[in-house]
């Protein structure tokens, strides 16, 4: 699994560097992306930026670690290119 | 609320924010999706601007307006429950009813109208700023609140470093309205313009009167009457006003065309003018004349 | 990518027409730069910017007080030093990325054809005509897209160069001009942005190009008057007689122009 400390970042970065390294993977045979933020907000940008792509972006679960700190867990599928 | 943009001397338009269940028809959508801090600032520029869900990109602000419910993180302030269909966006005379009041401002503009309202308790944390501190908040609390924006604002609506937003239902605009006029017709220290920031004709005009400059006012005496005068600028920043204060001692009545202030002892009598009807700022004709002429009234002759 | 690559990098992925796909074609790219002067500086700060794999700076000169009006790389306290070397150290720490080379060769025609082979592009800083159209027949030769420009007091000329698809460098001028009409820096002077405008357009094209995109100067010149700020882009024709890529290849080195001697600072 591939892991993405987002910690310390802010919208709009979160989702943009999400975006990046989950199209990089798609373009690598697809796989599971952990990213790591500590800015609530995200939590819920991540999500419906991904799902935006129209790439077929899955979110697994979000796990809230405590204080501020989530977990979220997405499903990168191979892109057929 | 136009006397708030005027006495301000900003070029805003106030914005007035009216959130639909159902989507109105007749107003006009943006032509292409936007984030609802830049939708504001448009309208802040004239324009008048009805969101709908598709029309927005940012999705925290979705969430606090309540077009969505978030999913995993209970985001706020936010509109709750999320029944939100659309968004009017407009300058606050357009809009009927709005639910919030937005003011573009500086924070010594935002000082003013705190002191004017007797205090302002901000909670402003920089993320979800617009949408969520100025509108949700504001909703909620039926108070005035202060955004001090967010990376998001700054970034994509073009916001200068100097700017934040008050936001607050309309009743509390009226409220500042109310003051802004009592002021304007008192011109108290807080309205009259510094005398440093006068232009250099418009100072010598008293000076050569004999008047002493004082930080916000002149003051001298014309036919042994204490005189002070505040002058103020319009919203383009051309000195337009001159106030004459005529201290009296005791309580007294004052005579037709003049307000009266109490002041301990003494009452101020005052009088505002504008430049140009009888008397010029710029050569300083006709000013000593019209000073003769007030103190003259108001000893009864 | 690291999550370096990509906070370095994010500002160009979110491009409408750029992505990890592109970015990842940059990054596997071997790209020569030919000179590390004037046109040089720019050209290989962009590639290195952008995230070029692998540049390869090609300089033999050393760096003097008067390079320091538009070769931005290099300080006082780099005067004696080779420019190559300095660039590519500078470059280096700029974008740790990336790996940039320094080749401390002077370019000839003899040379040119083995110096430039297995790249992926060259782009071209050269400032006299000998090199200049070395560099070219080494491209045409070893088909490396060649991306040329010039610059001289307020002109500037830029062309991007497919070998075999589009025209080349001789197609357009077949022979160098008689010595001694097109007068150098040192005689006719140059100002910083100006050759800072071309570096940069030559540097785009190449970034562009190499990323799988579209680019805008194959078979067109374009002539810069920058004194006017007056852009033309002239339409230009391979031609079946170029002794480059025409329809025979025909070695035709062209001498040093320059008249005066190379200055050797001690």
């Amino acid at each position: 699994m591939e892991v993405l400390d987002l910690r310390g970042e802010k919208c709009p970065d979160t989702f943009v560097y999400t975006k990046i390294k989950a199209e990089e993977m798609g373009y690598s045979g697809g796989g599971r992306l952990k990213v790591i933020v500590d800015y609530p907000p995200a939590v819920e940008s991540i999500p419906r930026s991904l799902a935006e792509e129209g790439r077929g972006y899955k979110v697994l679960e979000v796990k809230h670690l405590g204080g501020r700190t989530y977990e979220i867990y997405i499903e990168v599928p191979a892109f057929e290119e | 609320m136009e006397r708030i943009r005027a006495y301000f001397g900003s070029r805003y338009h106030l914005v007035g924010v009216k959130l639909f269940r159902e989507i109105p028809e007749g107003y006009p959508t943006p032509a292409k999706p936007g984030k609802f801090c830049e939708f504001v600032r448009r309208a802040a520029m004239g324009e008048v601007i009805l969101m709908r869900a598709e029309d927005e990109e940012c999705h925290q602000s979705l969430i606090a307006l309540g077009f969505q419910e978030p999913r995993f993180v209970d985001l706020q302030p936010r509109i709750e429950p999320a029944n939100t269909k659309a968004v009017l966006i407009a300058p606050v005379e357009k809009v009927e009813d709005p639910d919030v009041v937005l003011m573009i401002a500086t924070p010594r503009q935002v000082m003013e109208a705190a002191a004017m309202l007797h205090g302002i308790e901000a909670k402003f944390a920089g993320e979800i700023a617009v949408c969520g501190e100025v509108i949700a908040q504001p909703i909620k609390t039926q108070k005035a609140n202060v955004t001090f924006l967010c990376g998001g604002a700054r970034m994509f609506a073009d916001y200068k470093d100097s700017e934040v937003i008050l936001g607050a239902p309309p009743e509390v605009f009226r409220e500042l309205e109310a003051r802004v006029k009592a002021l304007e017709k008192s011109c108290g220290a807080l309205c009259g313009c510094r005398t440093s920031d006068l232009p250099q004709h418009v100072v010598q005009v008293f000076s050569e009167l004999g008047f002493e400059r004082g930080i916000d006012y002149f003051f001298g005496r014309v036919d042994s009457q204490n005189v002070r005068i505040y002058l103020n600028k319009d919203t383009e920043g051309r000195v337009k006003y001159i106030t004459v204060h005529l201290p009296i001692r005791g309580e007294v009545e004052p005579p037709p065309g003049f307000e009266a202030r109490r002041r301990g002892a003494w009452t101020d009598l005052y009088a505002t003018f504008k430049d140009g009807e009888g008397f010029e700022l710029a050569t300083g004709r006709g000013v000593k004349e019209l000073i003769q002429e007030l103190v003259e009234k108001v000893r009864g002759g | 990518m690291n999550l370096n690559e990509i906070k370095r990098y994010s500002r160009q992925l979110i491009l409408p027409d750029f992505g990890t796909k592109e970015q990842g074609r940059l990054k596997r790219a071997r790209v020569a730069v030919t000179g590390a002067g004037g046109l040089g500086c720019p050209i290989s700060t962009y590639l290195t910017l952008a995230g070029v794999g692998e540049i390869h700076i090609i300089d033999f000169d050393r760096v003097e007080l008067s390079n320091l009006n538009r070769q931005f790389l290099y300080t006082p306290g780099d005067a004696g030093r080779q420019k190559a070397e300095v660039a590519a150290k500078r470059l280096g720490e700029i974008n740790p990325e990336i790996k940039v080379e320094a080749i401390t060769e002077k370019i000839t025609y003899d040379n040119a054809f083995e110096l430039l082979k297995g790249y992926d592009a060259i782009v071209d800083g050269t400032d006299n005509f000998a090199v200049r159209y070395a560099v070219n027949d080494a491209a045409v030769v070893n088909r490396v897209p060649l991306f040329h420009g010039a610059a001289l007091m307020y002109e500037g000329r830029a062309m991007s160069i497919i070998p075999r698809e589009t025209a080349c460098f001789r197609c357009v001028f077949p022979e160098p001009p008689p010595a001694g009409m097109i007068p150098t820096c040192r005689e006719a002077g140059i100002l910083g942005s100006v050759v800072g405008i071309v570096g940069a357009i030559q540097a785009s094209e190449a970034i562009r190009y190499l990323a799988g995109l579209e680019i805008g100067l194959k078979n067109r010149l374009l002539i810069i008057n920058a004194d006017e700020m007056r852009f033309e882009k002239v339409r230009i024709a391979r031609s079946s007689e170029c002794t480059a890529c025409g329809e025979r290849f025909v070695p035709k080195p062209v001498e040093e122009v320059c008249a005066v001697a190379e200055e050797v600072e001690e």
